[in-house]
């Protein structure tokens, strides 16, 4: 009893520790997959003019987890309803992986995307491009080390919670 | 609801949408201005849209239709924006006045919107064929043809069904769609007017280069080139022309007099480019065939 109830106590603590740490990860490839849809966008938009919503809806086909993020923005595009800013607020909302800064470096491009010819298109695209780089290279830096030592310090107490037990 | 109110964000959109069946039918356009109620126009009738909907129209307002209109993408739009529309899936025209940004003494694009105005295109069906018997009975054998009338009197819609027609006949048909309205693939694609069997679409081509492109490689019989403007679509039309290869043309003008005022084209109508000239006007609704002036007639006539 005593030792099924340390293996419980010892599974509880490094499930607790993982799911502490998660949202650094998932930030982390959230911010990946933000920084190679813009970079997509750069040609879709730049080159072969395709319109917005079905620009993000092309360069989402390949990142599964910015999908429905994706499908609330071409949703309410397509709803004819909503203008471009409100639609990318609410799309950058549905994607609970970003953290507050990192949508707001999003949102720098809700007032002038799909709003001037391509080249300056493409222009707001890789300045927004390059600051999530910076924000991804920070989080993969410290973001992921905090995740490395919460992950350590809950199982840690999880291991002397056994050690006091015994 | 069909038509390019479809494309309209809300209210508009659901206040045409409560419009009678009878305004449906006879609406052809609507027009929004800066600061003024958008107004619904038909054949011989106007009126206020009514409604929740704002009663007159702000800039923000103004702009807000621009973008839903173009899908949020001016990008996208600009080559149209540069010319003065945007043509929307169905062929549907939306004219836009605004500010012209002019750079390098080029229009770049259009901002500060004033006004928009919202053409319907229609299907004919048979308005060619009959046109084409008219023609047949007054000895017109050849198959180049000129529409001529001022704006609203149809030619986009006639050329349409004759296009159909011919094409459906067998002729090889290659449609210029600078605009994007003969065919309504709406500039980025949409769902098209059915222009026959033998018909190849070069959407969003300028004229002179389309014309060009088709005779190098599709080999038409017969090419249909929507509204001629300046001396290198005549010039085009010309080569076309030399080539053996037959052209329907619309130009706007509103009577013989028109047409000679401009010397490029009133010489290659003296030159015998076309079988028959045909103008049209709105006496009996739009698409009303005023007159046909075969070519002998016109070498009768003299210079045109």
């Amino acid at each position: 009893m005593k030792w099924m109830g340390m293996g419980l106590l010892l599974g509880a603590s490094l499930w607790l520790a993982r799911v502490m740490a998660r949202p650094y990860r998932l930030r982390v490839a959230a911010l990946d997959d933000w920084r190679q849809m813009l970079g997509q966008l750069e040609p879709l938009i730049g080159w072969r003019q395709m319109p917005l919503a079905e620009a993000f809806a092309r360069a989402a086909r390949t990142h599964p987890g910015r999908q429905r993020a994706v499908a609330s923005l071409v949703g309410s595009l397509g709803s004819r309803d909503e203008d471009f800013a409100t639609a990318f607020s609410r799309a950058l909302a549905a994607d609970s992986a970003l953290f507050a800064e990192d949508r707001e470096a999003l949102m720098a491009l809700a007032p002038v995307l799909g709003k001037s010819v391509a080249g300056y298109q493409v222009q707001h695209l890789a300045d927004v491009r390059g600051d999530i780089e910076r924000i991804l290279a920070e989080a993969r830096q410290y973001g992921l080390k905090k995740a490395r030592l919460v992950e350590s310090l809950v199982s840690v107490a999880g291991i002397a919670a056994i050690i006091l037990l015994i | 609801m069909s038509g390019p109110w479809q494309y309209l964000p809300n209210p508009w959109r659901q206040e045409i949408a409560q419009l009678s069946e009878e305004t449906h039918r006879t609406l052809e356009e609507i027009r929004f201005r800066l600061g003024r109620p958008v107004l619904l126009y038909g054949p011989d009738w106007i009126e206020a849209l009514a409604g929740d909907g704002p009663r007159s129209l702000d800039g923000p307002q103004m702009e807000r239709i621009l973008a839903v209109l173009v899908d949020h993408s001016i990008y996208a739009r600009v080559d149209e924006l540069r010319q003065g529309y945007v043509t929307l899936p169905g062929g549907h025209r939306v004219g836009v006045a605004g500010r012209a940004v002019v750079a390098n003494g080029r229009v770049e694009t259009v901002n500060q919107v004033y006004g928009l105005n919202m053409r319907r295109a229609r299907a004919v069906p048979e308005a060619g064929a009959h046109l084409l018997r008219r023609l047949a009975g007054l000895g017109v054998r050849g198959g180049s043809l000129l529409l001529l009338s001022p704006p609203r009197c149809g030619k986009t819609t006639l050329l349409r069904d004759l296009c159909r027609t011919l094409s459906d006949r067998g002729v090889r048909t290659v449609v210029i769609d600078e605009r994007s309205e003969i065919a309504g693939l709406g500039g980025v694609g949409g769902p098209g007017f059915d222009l026959g069997l033998h018909t190849d679409v070069l959407d969003g081509w300028p004229k002179p280069d389309g014309i060009a492109v088709a005779l190098r490689v599709l080999s038409p019989d017969l090419l249909i080139v929507d509204e001629l403007g300046p001396d290198a679509d005549v010039a085009a039309v010309r080569q076309a022309r030399y080539g053996g290869v037959d052209v329907v043309a619309t130009i706007h003008a509103g009577s013989m007099a028109d047409l000679a005022m401009r010397p490029g084209l009133a010489e290659l109508v003296d030159a015998g480019a076309f079988d028959a000239l045909v103008l049209l006007s709105r006496r009996l609704g739009p698409g009303t065939v005023e007159r046909v002036w075969p070519r002998t007639a016109l070498a009768e006539d003299g210079r045109a």
